[in-house]
C-alpha cells in the first residue's frame, strides 16, 4: 500500500488531533512538513496493518510481575 | 606524539614511561580545542575533570597499580551521556545549559578503568531522534568530516567519529539507535561498535527509543572497540535492559569463520562502494567460507519509523507538548515528530509483535554464520550544505542495518577503502550475545588490511 492510498479524510483527522495542541505555534509550511510525517506514519501503519499475525503473537516485549 | 595511536599502543608507551597520562591528556586537549572547534565535534571539553583524573591515574600507574588497558588513556563522550560539572546538552539548543548532578554509568565505569574524560563531543541535536534533513542540526554547528571539510561527518554520533578519525582522542563513547554508530564510523573511517542490546547500560543516556537505544565504542580499531566493551559492559539496575551477566573480551580466533553476505545491500548504492565492497569479500575469502543469504521479508523500514515514532514521542512528550522542539536548529527536527502524536497505540504494538516474528527469523538465519557481511552505507559523506536526498525515502527494503536495530544484534562498521578520498565502510553482523565473534571477524579483516591506519591528511 502506498501513501497515496492512505485515505486524506484519515490523514487530516490525524493533523487535526496534532494541531489541537500545537496548532497555534506552527506556520503554514509547518503544518505541511507534520501533514506528511503523519502521512508517512499512517502509510507505515497500513502496510504493517497487512501483515499476517495470529492472535497469540506477543508484542517482542513481555510483562513481568514485580516479586514484592 | 602520533595522535593516531591505538589504545593498546598508548598503553604500552604510558608503562615504559615515554608519555604520561598527563602529557596525553594535554596533547589531546589542544587538539580538540583547536581542530576538535574548527571542525563544529566540540559541546565542551573537561580541562579540570581531565587533569584532577589523568593525576590519579599517573600516580596510580607510578604506584604499579593498573586498573587494565584503558588505564591514562583520554577520552570522549556523545553529550547525550551526563557528566557531572559540565552542562549536557543532548545537542540541543534549548537544552544548552541542562546539568545532572550525576555521572552515567558508562562515564563511572570508564573512570572506574582509568580513563580520562577530556571532552564532550557533538551530537545531532536529540540524538536526531526528531527527524532531520541536514548537517546543521547540531548545536555546534555542522560537524565536518575531518576527511574533507565540505563534507559531513555522519549522524548523530558526530562528534565520537569526527574526533577519533581526526586523532583528537583515541577513543570515544557513541550511541545507536537506527545506525547513529555505524553510519559516522562508516563516513569518517574508524571502528564503530553497537554491542548486544542491553550489553552497555544505557544509566545516565538521553533516552530516545528505549527498546532501541544502544551505547558503543568508537575507536582506531576493532581491537580497541574490544578493550573498551569490557569495561563499560555489564548489568546496572538503573537500566532493566541491561544484560545480567558481565562481559569478557578474549578474542581467539583469527579464520575459519563461517560468513555470509547480503547482495543488494542498498537502493542505488555507488558503483564505487559496490567495487570496494567486492574487494573486501575476497580478502574474507581467505580466511572463512563465504555465502549469499537473502534476508526475510519483512517491512524493515516501516517497524523503524513507526517503534522509533512512538517512542521518541513519549520520551520527549513534555518537550515536544511545551513547543520546546520549536527552538530546535533544524526546521525538520522542529516539528516532524509532533506527527507521532497521532500514531494509534495498537499500530505500535502491531509493530513490537512483528517485530518479534522478524528476530526470530533472523536468529533462525545467522545460526548457521559467524557474520553477515555488506556495505555499512549506501552513500559516502554528504556534502554539508545539502539537504539530503536520503534520510525519507530509503525505508521499505530490506536492511540488515535495520535487522540489526530491530534485533538488538551486535555489529561494527570498519573502514574499507576510500572513494574519492572519502571512506567507506564495512558492516559486520552477528548473532546476539556473541560480540566477540564479532569482534574476532573484525580483527581478522583489520590484521589483513590497513585502511584503520591511513589518517587524514
Amino acid at each position: 500500500m502506498t501513501e497515496d492510498s492512505t485515505s486524506a479524510a484519515v490523514i487530516e483527522a490525524m493533523l487535526a488531533i496534532v494541531l489541537g495542541q500545537h496548532g497555534g505555534r506552527l506556520s503554514a509550511e509547518q503544518i505541511d512538513t507534520v501533514r506528511q510525517a503523519v502521512a508517512d506514519l499512517a502509510a507505515a501503519g497500513e502496510r504493517l496493518g497487512q501483515f499476517p499475525l495470529d492472535n497469540s503473537d506477543e508484542p517482542v516485549f513481555i510483562f513481568m510481575p514485580v516479586e514484592g | 606524539m602520533d595522535p593516531y595511536l591505538s589504545i593498546r599502543a598508548l598503553g604500552r608507551l604510558l608503562r615504559s614511561g615515554e608519555t604520561s597520562p598527563t602529557e596525553l591528556t594535554r596533547f589531546y586537549l589542544e587538539r580538540l580545542d583547536s581542530t576538535g572547534r574548527e571542525l563544529n565535534l566540540v559541546v565542551a571539553l573537561t580541562p579540570e575533570r581531565a587533569e584532577r583524573e589523568a593525576s590519579v591515574a599517573e600516580a596510580e600507574l607510578r604506584a604499579g597499580i593498573d586498573r587494565g588497558p584503558l588505564h591514562g588513556i583520554p577520552y570522549g563522550a556523545k553529550d547525550i551521556l551526563a557528566t557531572i560539572g559540565t552542562p549536557t546538552t543532548w545537542g540541543a539548543a534549548p537544552l544548552r545549559e541542562q546539568t545532572f548532578e550525576y555521572d552515567a554509568v558508562a562515564v563511572q565505569r570508564l573512570r572506574q578503568a582509568g580513563a580520562v574524560l577530556v571532552a564532550k563531543l557533538a551530537t545531532i541535536e536529540l540524538a536526531g531522534g526528531m527527524s532531520y534533513n541536514s548537517a546543521n542540526a547540531a548545536l555546534t554547528g555542522p560537524p565536518l568530516n575531518p576527511w574533507d571539510r565540505g563534507r559531513w561527518t555522519g549522524g548523530s554520533s558526530s562528534g565520537p567519529a569526527g574526533a577519533v578519525a581526526a586523532g583528537l582522542v583515541p577513543f570515544a563513547i557513541g550511541s545507536d539507535t537506527g545506525g547513529s554508530i555505524i553510519g559516522p564510523a562508516s563516513s569518517t573511517g574508524v571502528s564503530g561498535m553497537r554491542p548486544t542490546y542491553g550489553r552497555i547500560p544505557r544509566t545516565g543516556a538521553m533516552v530516545l527509543a528505549w527498546t532501541l537505544d544502544r551505547l558503543g565504542p568508537m575507536c582506531r580499531t576493532a581491537d580497541d572497540c574490544g578493550l573498551v566493551l569490557q569495561a563499560v559492559a555489564g548489568p546496572d539496575p538503573g537500566d532493566p535492559a541491561s544484560l545480567t551477566h558481565p562481559y569478557r573480551y578474549k578474542p581467539a580466533r583469527l579464520a575459519s569463520f563461517r560468513l555470509a553476505t547480503v547482495p543488494r545491500a542498498f537502493e542505488d548504492m555507488p558503483p564505487e562502494v559496490e567495487v570496494n565492497f567486492t574487494r573486501t569479500l575476497d580478502q574474507f575469502r581467505e580466511i572463512g567460507t563465504l555465502e549469499e543469504i537473502e534476508l526475510p521479508d519483512f517491512p524493515y523500514g516501516d517497524l523503524m519509523s513507526v517503534i522509533l515514532a512512538a517512542e521518541s514521542y513519549s520520551a520527549f512528550d513534555q518537550f515536544l507538548a511545551e513547543g520546546r522542539s520549536l527552538e530546535l536548529t533544524n526546521p525538520g527536527s522542529k516539528v516532524t515528530r509532533l506527527g507521532a502524536r497521532a500514531l494509534p497505540a495498537h499500530v505500535y504494538l502491531r509493530a513490537q509483535r512483528i517485530r518479534r516474528q522478524l528476530n526470530g527469523a533472523m536468529a533462525g538465519l545467522l545460526a548457521r554464520y559467524d557474520a553477515v557481511l555488506s556495505p555499512a552505507s549506501g552513500w559516502i559523506a554528504a556534502p554539508v550544505d545539502r539537504e539530503f536526498p536520503f534520510m525519507g525515502g530509503r525505508t521499505r527494503t530490506r536492511s540488515i542495518n535495520f535487522a540489526s536495530n530491530l534485533g538488538g544484534l551486535p555489529a561494527i562498521s570498519v573502514p574499507n577503502g576510500f572513494v574519492d578520498g572519502l571512506p567507506t565502510g564495512l558492516l559486520i553482523t552477528s548473532r546476539a550475545y556473541t560480540d566477540t565473534t564479532l569482534l574476532e571477524v573484525a580483527n581478522a579483516y583489520q590484521n589483513r588490511s590497513d585502511w584503520q591506519q591511513r589518517h587524514p591528511a
